[in-house]
């Protein structure tokens, strides 16, 4: 197997943490028949050195992958590497995984470049025409309101650094959304990421994006054939079993715990009548998904009340409760201190909310 | 980021997109960095051919390199080493840190902070 990007220097406070989706994309990408088809497309006898770009490269685990293995995916190591993000965070950190990912697989007289990472709103800054390979893993988890899109100003160093707790609490949620929310269907992003493909990709372009079942990619790859002189094609999928993972389940639980609005009762149980009331409030999709759900109380006579009633309001959601799980924090126990033990637990149980099942389309601009 | 990446950005305003004064955005105020990185010749002959020339020596201009070949370098000028060592100092060793980039025909400014520029732009451009 060939080895993943480090990124443990990358603080996930905003960031998406490569995740089986992530790795699904790393896999098809350095699959025997994508890279033996991409060391055909971009044959080294016939074609410049090819562009390659990320967008919404989060800790920038794909580009740095395709950046550093390009030899075997490509076929040459002249390629240039291009990141966008709309998390100014996430560019720094892209930055430095791609470099160190190059550095760690490639010997200095024969190096594969990071041109830039970018912070902009998916494909908008580049040049019509000029991306050879355009790799997206978007926000496609269906949720009821997109998050809006974030200007100059959001990504300011200064100001997040003013911030007090809470308010940093709020901006980390707000970004973390922008990693994984969707809109209707889980599209919105994607559509406009869809649009945007025949603009800016080459005449050799090909475009590859990750699809969970929730997006239906059967009509999005029919969508795509409609267009004039293009194809698409699932290349790589996961999850056609049945089994349960973190996906995006880390930054849901953060996003969706409605923390900072609500005041925790240590002892009273009010942050699990909290959690189901925002359960309620989450889309249709997600919650008849919802299938694992980490109980959490806190030490207290009213506790068990409160799991019941929990556990009965899920039940009545028409989801099942697999995995109970007790958090048990003292008197005192701050906000934070509640919000990190949930995270933990939500990653350390692979709570899933979501049917796994992906797909990574393939769009091709035909000759 | 790399003096290359001029080549390949325009104005993130869509209105801009047609106008060919819209590209290449122009520097202003650029800080640059000299980041050493071992010569590979076969490289730079594998991207000259799709680099846009004009716009290359536009951005060379700006940032006060000498002036480069009016016409891109081709065939045998490909194989003159100092041609493509020049080529790769300025495309692939000169790092943009700080500065702005600036569309020629909305004037619009896009800062570069730590070698990241922003595209972002304000609600009212979206």
């Amino acid at each position: 197997m060939l080895p993943t990007p480090d990124t443990s220097h990358v603080s996930f406070d905003t960031i998406y943490e490569p995740s089986e989706d992530s790795y699904l994309f790393l896999d098809t990408l350095s699959s025997a028949s994508e890279s033996k088809w991409l060391i055909e497309r971009f044959d080294k006898t016939k074609h410049t050195s090819p562009l390659v770009v990320e967008v919404g490269t989060g800790s920038g685990v794909v580009l740095g992958f395709a950046a550093a293995q390009s030899e075997k995916i490509f076929g040459r190591r002249d390629i240039l590497t291009l990141g966008t993000d709309v998390n100014r965070n996430a560019c720094l950190a892209t930055r430095e995984t791609v470099t160190n990912a190059i550095k760690a697989e490639q010997q200095p007289n024969s190096r594969t470049v990071h041109i830039s990472s970018l912070t902009a709103d998916l494909c908008a800054p580049l040049r019509p025409g000029s991306v050879d390979v355009l790799l997206f893993n978007p926000p496609y988890v269906p949720t009821e309101d997109l998050p809006r899109l974030p200007c100059a100003v959001d990504n300011d160093p200064a100001a997040t650094a003013a911030m007090s707790r809470s308010a940093k609490f709020d901006n980390d949620s707000y970004f973390l959304s922008l990693t994984y929310a969707g809109g209707a269907d889980g599209m919105e992003t994607t559509d406009r990421l869809l649009d945007a493909i025949p603009g800016v990709l080459s005449t050799h372009g090909v475009a590859y994006v990750l699809l969970c079942k929730q997006n239906n990619p059967d009509v999005v790859k029919e969508r795509i054939r409609g267009w004039d002189g293009w194809q698409a094609e699932s290349v790589g999928s996961s999850g056609m079993q049945a089994g349960w993972e973190n996906i995006k389940a880390n930054v849901w639980g953060r996003w969706n715990c409605p923390y900072s609005s609500v005041t925790i009762e240590i002892g009273g149980g009010a942050f699990t009548c909290a959690l189901t009331k925002a359960l309620d409030r989450v889309a249709d999709i997600p919650v008849k998904k919802l299938t694992t759900i980490l109980v959490f109380y806190s030490l207290g006579p009213h506790g068990n009340g409160m799991v019941s009633y929990f556990t009965s309001t899920i039940a009545s959601k028409g989801a099942e409760l697999l995995i109970p799980t007790t958090i048990k924090l003292g008197m005192g126990s701050s906000q934070e201190a509640l919000a990190d033990a949930f995270l933990v637990q939500m990653t350390q149980n692979k709570a899933s909310i979501f049917n796994r099942n992906r797909h990574v389309v393939k769009i091709i601009r035909l000759p | 980021m790399k003096v290359i990446t001029a080549n390949f950005v325009t104005c993130a305003v869509k209105e801009c997109k047609t106008s060919p004064a819209s590209y290449p955005l122009h520097f202003h105020d650029a800080e640059l960095e000299q980041q050493e990185q071992e010569f590979q010749p076969e490289f730079i002959r594998n991207i000259v051919p799709r680099i846009d020339w004009d716009a290359l020596r536009t951005t060379a201009n700006e940032l006060g390199f000498p002036s480069l070949p009016e016409s891109k370098p081709e065939g045998e000028a490909l194989d003159d080493e100092q041609t493509l060592k020049d080529l790769h100092r300025l495309l692939l060793e000169t790092q943009v840190s700080e500065g702005k980039l600036v569309c020629g025909n909305c004037g619009h400014e896009y800062m570069i902070k730590e070698g990241i520029a922003n595209f972002l732009l304000p609600s009212h451009l979206v």
